[in-house]
């Protein structure tokens, strides 16, 4: 404790004004959809260890579930296989059509739709706070900024930053999301899903005799070049009125609880 | 000698918080409260070291965990490397290292530390942050006991 405490000062200054700078840089290469180099570096010396940690924690969990439930599992999977051999014909059905619109759409001079490879990926890290997931693939999986992530209940997210082994994910209510979405009424309600921390979300409708009610489906409405149709988002939880606007607000509530994921699908 | 196995441990330790803050944080939510693992380091840490070795410790931790957040960096960095220079006060103060005040005295620079951050990045909701913040003191509280016990251990061992 001999140093002065000017001196200390001094490096907590000096310190400071480095994070800013790397703030800076951060910021920078998050607007490309890029990933700075400190950022890069740290990611890959902590996920390895992280990953690895993560496995063992969930395999040593699996293991006392199965050893607990062995038998209400055993049936599980066997309702699973025979559910899954009955879904293989209606997806052969299923692909046959989907090559037969993109054939049409191909002839017609029309892009090809969104969302049709599917990238499996496990979540590696979630930061609540930020309203963000880690995914352990990257730019060598090929995915890349803006494309959506979904999980069995729906739409989860978007991609925001790739490096060539993990991605950021911003999740639904993330503040600066703005995803295209529309209610499942027919017809539907179109509007822009905007985040409002947290869980919350809402949109906003320009005409105020908008035809929707507390607990209507929400799912995108596809007006995008990489995040499809049809994606279920969440439920309207409540509707505000806001006449003077000329607006009204559907305050909307998402399907998946964005906690507790820890696989999920990025759509190509 | 004691410089070489002060900035080994910090560097060992702030690589097994931020690995740790990404897989062990969010498996062990308690009520959706995560802990916040290198923040509780760097308040054990601090407690133990110098004021400049805790202000540099504090730098990196933020830098690590805003990297690895993937936003707010400068933030990250800046309330860190505010708590680790408090932190690393607390000699001044008079403080005794011992379990209980790590414990204190790690809630306290949590507390402390979010607000800085609620200042710097304001989150959505008030009533939500303050909740997580209060939370996550309690719980990075009860974690600076285990922390301590390993720390005052390879810090504070005679010869070092």
């Amino acid at each position: 404790m001999k140093r002065g405490r000017g001196t200390d000062v001094l490096v907590l200054v000096v310190l400071c004004a480095m994070g800013a700078l790397l703030g800076r840089m951060q910021s920078q290469s998050r607007d490309k959809g890029l990933v700075d180099p400190f950022s890069s570096v740290v990611l890959k010396l902590v996920n390895p260890m992280s990953g690895g940690i993560g496995r063992a924690m969930d395999g040593t969990r699996d293991f006392f579930a199965g050893v607990f439930s062995a038998p209400s599992l055993r049936a599980q999977v066997r309702r699973l296989k025979s559910e899954e051999s009955a879904m293989a014909l209606y997806q052969e059905r299923v692909d046959a059509l989907d090559l037969e619109i993109e054939e049409l759409r191909r002839l017609n001079g029309m892009a090809r739709r969104a969302g049709q490879i599917r990238i499996a990926a496990d979540v590696i890290g979630y930061t609540p706070r930020e309203n963000r997931i880690m995914l352990g693939v990257g730019s060598g999986q090929g995915v890349a900024p803006g494309l959506a992530v979904a999980c069995p209940e729906g739409l989860i997210g978007v991609v925001s930053t790739v490096t060539t082994s993990s991605c950021q994910v911003s999740l639904l209510g993330s503040a600066n999301l703005l995803i295209g979405a529309m209610t499942a009424r027919k017809p539907p309600s179109v509007g822009l899903l905007q985040g409002a921390g947290g869980n919350s979300m809402y949109i906003d409708f320009n005409d105020p005799k908008t035809d929707v009610k507390a607990g209507d489906l929400v799912m995108t409405s596809g007006f995008s070049e990489k995040i499809p149709r049809g994606l279920i988002v969440g439920r309207v939880l409540s509707v505000e009125d806001n006449p003077e606007m000329g607006q009204r607000r559907a305050n909307v509530f998402p399907t998946a609880n964005l906690g507790s994921i820890r696989e999920v699908i990025v759509l190509r | 000698m004691k410089g070489f196995k002060v900035g080994l441990t910090a560097l060992i330790g702030l690589y097994l918080a931020s690995a740790l803050q990404q897989s062990f944080a969010p498996r062990f939510a308690i009520f959706g409260i995560m802990p916040d693992v290198p923040l509780a380091f760097v308040a054990v840490f601090s407690l133990l070291a110098s004021r400049l070795a805790s202000t540099v410790v504090g730098f990196f931790a933020g830098a690590m965990q805003g990297a690895l957040a993937g936003v707010n960096l400068t933030h990250y960095v800046i309330s860190r490397t505010l708590a680790g220079f408090f932190g690393g006060s607390s000699a001044a103060m008079g403080l005794q290292p011992n379990v209980a005040v790590a414990a204190l005295m790690t809630a306290v620079l949590t507390v402390a530390s979010q607000i800085l951050l609620f200042f710097l990045a304001p989150p959505g909701g008030i009533g939500r942050f303050l909740g997580d913040t209060i939370g996550a003191a309690m719980y990075n509280g009860v974690l600076a006991i285990p922390v301590y016990a390993l720390l005052s251990k390879i810090l504070a061992a005679p010869g070092s």
